[in-house]
């Protein structure tokens, strides 16, 4: 029984040409992809497969056909020669292909990391903007709170000042009685005044918050997670000095993160392009410490006392993050050391007490109840 | 050892024993590329990237490859037990022959390859196309 021989030199020739072409189609894809997202990488890798595709398709397709040309047309011979040179290309077209369809491993890895990466920088952005929300909350509340102490601070002068005069006049033999009586309702007004503002005072004071023992180089560290890329934006060297050991200490943890972060982005924003910024830790028997030195512009000495208070800035802006900053290392029976000169740069270095009792009257009695050990 | 190796040597066994010049490492050619097919087909698998239409075509493009391979690699040692004699008139398209038997049977079917490999490649276009159409949806 014989079979035609036909078939498989009609499908060898048809198919290497159908093959050709589709190659080429697809290289042409990919080609397209790439121009419309150039920064895929999945695109490149496609354009390097379809053309190593498309040499595989070429270099055997050609070889096929030129192999029936010659052999049909009486010059077998030249093909002989010819051959073995196109095996060759063949087979390293083969490892061509085989070689780049391996480069996928590669760009797996590099697919993870990006992968990694973009995870990373949304739980950065997730970090961030719950950090500025509860900045801003914190500082506006704050701002309020310190400007309504200071308008129930002033109205009490008046309304003491009052009810003593008033006091007076009611002891006084001259006054009419018909007075007294009006003096009377006076006095009550300005004992309702005064008792108001004592109301008010006692309030704001009694926000309860809860002091936890916290690691402050962890609270370093999670702080710059969030502020790398403004290092980076600005081409600053960061020094860290963390001191080896944790340092444990008593803390509202989202109060003192705040006002660390406002103190290393004014380091940020004060210093020069290129730049560096120290942050050190460490502690002694009473206290614990962390310092941020700029080499930025620094400032006089007669303007640091200034960059605590209520609505002053250097920057031409509402200063009002200096102001809580104190207030929370305030808070936190702490205290807050400046340390600059006018084109050297600046030093901050906020102290804060390392054992509970150092700070225990600072604590609401309820927040006590949740500790119960000592630094 | 390398003394012995650069002035005693041996037979090198670099010989080619069959007609085909490079017959091994034309055959270890379809070995890599088999397997890089196989590599290329797990790790868009393992990357989740088989929810896709465009790269579910690239992989069967990638299979067909794959099949490919392993067919003609399989294929080529066939080719080298078919004799001349089984050939009547070969250098006529039309009126060619061959006799059928087992082996030339299995020679009838790997010259059909160009099926396995016009598929791979029609699902790589497929594939492409299909990327292309998602990009333009987003768009």
């Amino acid at each position: 029984m014989f079979l035609p021989l036909w078939p498989i030199y009609l499908l060898d020739i048809g198919g290497s040409a159908v093959t050709i072409l589709l190659s080429l189609l697809s290289f042409r894809g990919a080609a397209k992809l790439i121009e419309k997202d150039r920064e895929n990488i999945f695109w490149l890798y496609l354009l390097w497969l379809t053309f190593s595709l498309t040499v595989f398709a070429f270099s055997r397709g050609i070889g096929h056909i030129l192999q029936y040309i010659f052999v049909f047309t009486g010059r077998g011979r030249v093909w002989e020669v010819l051959n073995p040179v196109s095996g060759s290309l063949n087979t390293l077209s083969f490892v061509f292909t085989a070689t780049v369809s391996l480069f996928f491993l590669e760009l797996q890895a590099i697919y993870n990391k990006i992968s990694a990466d973009k995870e990373r920088m949304a739980a950065l952005n997730r970090e961030l903007s719950s950090l500025n929300t509860e900045l801003d909350n914190i500082i506006s509340e704050r701002a309020l709170n310190l400007m309504a102490l200071g308008v129930a601070d002033r109205l009490r002068n008046p309304a003491t000042v009052i009810g003593a005069i008033v006091a007076r006049l009611m002891k006084s033999p001259d006054t009419p009685a018909a007075v007294k009586e009006r003096l009377a309702e006076i006095g009550q007004s300005s004992e309702r005044l005064d008792n108001i503002v004592k109301e008010y005072e006692e309030i704001l004071r009694s926000k309860e918050a809860y002091f936890c023992f916290e690691d402050l180089n962890g609270i370093i560290r999670e702080i710059l997670l969030v502020t790398e890329g403004q290092f980076r934006e600005k081409g600053l060297k960061l020094d860290l000095a963390l001191s080896e050991t944790p340092i444990g200490f008593y803390a509202i943890k989202h109060l003192i993160r705040i006002a660390i972060l406002h103190i290393i982005k004014n380091a940020v924003e004060a210093s020069y392009p290129g730049g560096a910024v120290t942050i050190a830790t460490r502690r002694d028997n009473k206290r614990v410490f962390v310092s941020v030195k700029d080499e930025g512009r620094g400032m006089r000495e007669e303007d640091i006392p200034k960059i605590f208070e209520l609505f002053y800035s250097t920057k031409g802006r509402m200063g009002t993050g200096l102001a809580i900053v104190k207030q929370i290392v305030e808070e936190h029976g702490g205290e807050i050391k400046v340390e600059s000169a006018p084109g050297k740069g600046s030093l901050f270095t906020l102290y804060f007490p390392s054992g509970w009792h150092q700070f225990e009257a600072c604590i609401p009695e309820s927040a006590k109840k949740g500790l119960t050990t000592s630094g | 050892m390398p003394a012995l190796v650069l002035f005693w040597p041996a037979r090198a066994w670099a010989i080619i024993p069959h007609k085909y010049i490079g017959f091994y490492p034309h055959q270890l050619g379809h070995l890599f590329f088999l397997v890089a097919m196989a590599v290329l087909i797990l790790s868009m698998r393992r990357m989740g990237l088989l929810k896709e239409k465009g790269w579910r075509y690239i992989a069967w493009s990638a299979g067909f490859l794959l099949f490919w391979n392993v067919h003609t690699f399989l294929g080529h040692f066939v080719e080298l037990s078919v004799k001349p004699d089984v050939f009547i008139d070969r250098e006529s398209f039309f009126g060619g022959l061959i006799r059928l038997n087992f082996t030339t049977f299995n020679y009838y079917v790997y010259r059909l390859e160009h099926v396995i490999m016009i598929s791979a490649m029609l699902f790589l276009y497929l594939g492409i196309r299909e990327h292309l159409k998602g990009l333009a949806d987003r768009r």
